[in-house]
C-alpha cells in the first residue's frame, strides 16, 4: 500500500462519516459503516486507480456496503425505528432539545425514502456533489439521478411539512 | 407587488437543477428572470434550498469531530504496545531519572542509533526533519523524516495558546503510529501518541497509569481544541509560524 493512501483516506473520514450519517440516520451505525468501508478500501487498495478521486471511490464503497446491510436487515426482518434513529448520535447530544427533535424528524423522514433516493439526496444535498459526480459514484444515468432527487425531495417536503415547513 | 401567478411553471427538474447550481450561467440567468415573475416557482426554489440547508445541518456533526479511534485504527493498524526503536530521548530520561526509570526504559527499548525519529513524548528537536515536517506539511501530505520513516499530517487544530497537529509515522518495518504534536514557545512537543506507554511532561519521566483508549482525543479535549482547521485556516496558521 502506498503510504499516502492511508493519509488520504483518514483525511476523508469526516466527510465519509457525514455521508454515512445521512444514509444510516445514526452515528453508531454510520461509524460502523465507515470503518467497514475503510477496511474494504485498504484490502482493495491495489484496485484503486492512482490519480482518480478517492472520495468518489469511497462513497461508492460506503453506498454498496450500506445497501448490503439493508438487504440483510430486510431478510432478517429487523425493523429500524425511525423515531429512535436520530437520538443515538453522540454529536447530537450537545445540541438543544428542539434541534435534536428536528434532527430526529429529518432522519425519520429520510428513512422512509427508498435507498436509491436517499443515497442520491445525501450525496447532493449533504455532500454537495454535482449530478454528474453522483451518476458516476452510483453508476446510474444522470436522468435517474434527477428523477430520484426530485421524488426524494417531494416526499421529504410532504413528510416535514405538517409542523411548519422548512423555513 | 406584481401578480403574474398565471406565469407558466417550469418543470421541476429544471428548478431543482437551478437550486443545486447545476445550470450553465446563461440558463441560470434565464431562470432568475423567470423567478422574478413566478412566485410559485420562486417558492419552490426557496424550499429546495431550505431543504438542502436543513439536510446539511442535520448531518454536519462528523465534520466537527476528530476521527474516532476505531476508524483510525482500521486505517493505520491497531495501536502499538511498544515504542518503535530509536527513542533516544528515553535514554536521556533514563540517565537523568534514576535506576528504576533506567531499568524500565532499557527493558522496553533497545537503543541503537535510530533509523526512525524519536517518537517519545516531549519536545521535538528544533530544525530536525520531524520538526520541519510538522512546520511545513499540510494535512494529507507526508514526507520522509528519517530512513524508511514517513511522517504524514492527519489534521490540525487550534488549541489554547497555539496549535496541535495530528500525524502518523509510518515505518517500513513495524506498525504505524498516530501521535499529536503541539506548538510551544520552543517548538513542537509530542503531546500524545496512540498506545503510548509513558507520558513524559517536559519536567520528567512518568510511567503511565492506565492505558487510555484515545490519548490523542483526550489531549485535544484537554487543550480545548476546536474543529479541525480548514485548508485555508491551516495555511494561515502555517504562514504565521504556528503561533
Amino acid at each position: 500500500m502506498r503510504p499516502e493512501f492511508a493519509n488520504e483516506l483518514v483525511r476523508l473520514v469526516p466527510r465519509l462519516r457525514r455521508f454515512a450519517l445521512g444514509l444510516c440516520g445514526n452515528g453508531a451505525d454510520a461509524d460502523d459503516l465507515v470503518q467497514a468501508a475503510c477496511e474494504r478500501a485498504l484490502a482493495n487498495a491495489g484496485t484503486f486507480a492512482q490519480g482518480s478521486r478517492m472520495d468518489s471511490w469511497m462513497y461508492r464503497i460506503i453506498q454498496n456496503l450500506w445497501l448490503d446491510s439493508r438487504r440483510r436487515l430486510r431478510v432478517r426482518g429487523t425493523v429500524v425505528d425511525p423515531a429512535d434513529a436520530g437520538l443515538h448520535d453522540g454529536g447530537l447530544a450537545a445540541r438543544g432539545a428542539e434541534d435534536r427533535m428536528q434532527l430526529s424528524r429529518v432522519f425519520g423522514e429520510m428513512d422512509r425514502l427508498p435507498e436509491g433516493q436517499r443515497a442520491v439526496l445525501t450525496l447532493i444535498a449533504v455532500e454537495g456533489l454535482s449530478y454528474r459526480e453522483v451518476a458516476e459514484v452510483l453508476d446510474i444515468p444522470i436522468g435517474t439521478v434527477t428523477s430520484r432527487l426530485v421524488r426524494a425531495r417531494e416526499a421529504l417536503a410532504v413528510g416535514l411539512a405538517p409542523k411548519g415547513g422548512l423555513q | 407587488m406584481s401578480r403574474k401567478d398565471k406565469m407558466e411553471s417550469l418543470d421541476p427538474a429544471t428548478l431543482h437543477a437551478f437550486a443545486d447550481g447545476e445550470l450553465e450561467p446563461e440558463e441560470a440567468a434565464r431562470i432568475v428572470m423567470h423567478l422574478a415573475d413566478c412566485p410559485a416557482d420562486q417558492q419552490a426554489v426557496q424550499q429546495i434550498m431550505a431543504m438542502n440547508a436543513l439536510l446539511a445541518r442535520t448531518c454536519e456533526a462528523p465534520l466537527h469531530e476528530p476521527v474516532p479511534p476505531a476508524i483510525r485504527a482500521a486505517i493505520f493498524g491497531p495501536p502499538v504496545a511498544v515504542s518503535p526503536p530509536g527513542t533516544r530521548k528515553w535514554a536521556r530520561w533514563a540517565v537523568g531519572t534514576g535506576a528504576l526509570a533506567a531499568a524500565l526504559a532499557l527493558a522496553v527499548v533497545v537503543l541503537p542509533r535510530a533509523d526512525g525519529p524519536a517518537l517519545a513524548l516531549g519536545p521535538v528537536e528544533p530544525r530536525s526533519p520531524m520538526s520541519e515536517a510538522l512546520d511545513q506539511l499540510a494535512s494529507g501530505q507526508s514526507r520522509l523524516v528519517a530512513r524508511k520513516t514517513e511522517l504524514g499530517i492527519v489534521a490540525s487544530f487550534a488549541v489554547e495558546g497555539g496549535y496541535c497537529r495530528e500525524f502518523a509515522l509510518r515505518h517500513d518495518t513495524g506498525p504505524d503510529q498516530a501521535a499529536l504534536a503541539c506548538s510551544a514557545p520552543d517548538g513542537w512537543h509530542v503531546a500524545a501518541r496512540q498506545g503510548a506507554q509513558v507520558s513524559a511532561p517536559a519536567s520528567g519521566y512518568v510511567p503511565a497509569g492506565g492505558d487510555n483508549d484515545d490519548p490523542i482525543g483526550a489531549q485535544l479535549d484537554a487543550r480545548g481544541a476546536g474543529l479541525a482547521l480548514t485548508p485555508l485556516q491551516e495555511a494561515q496558521a502555517r504562514g504565521a509560524g504556528w503561533r
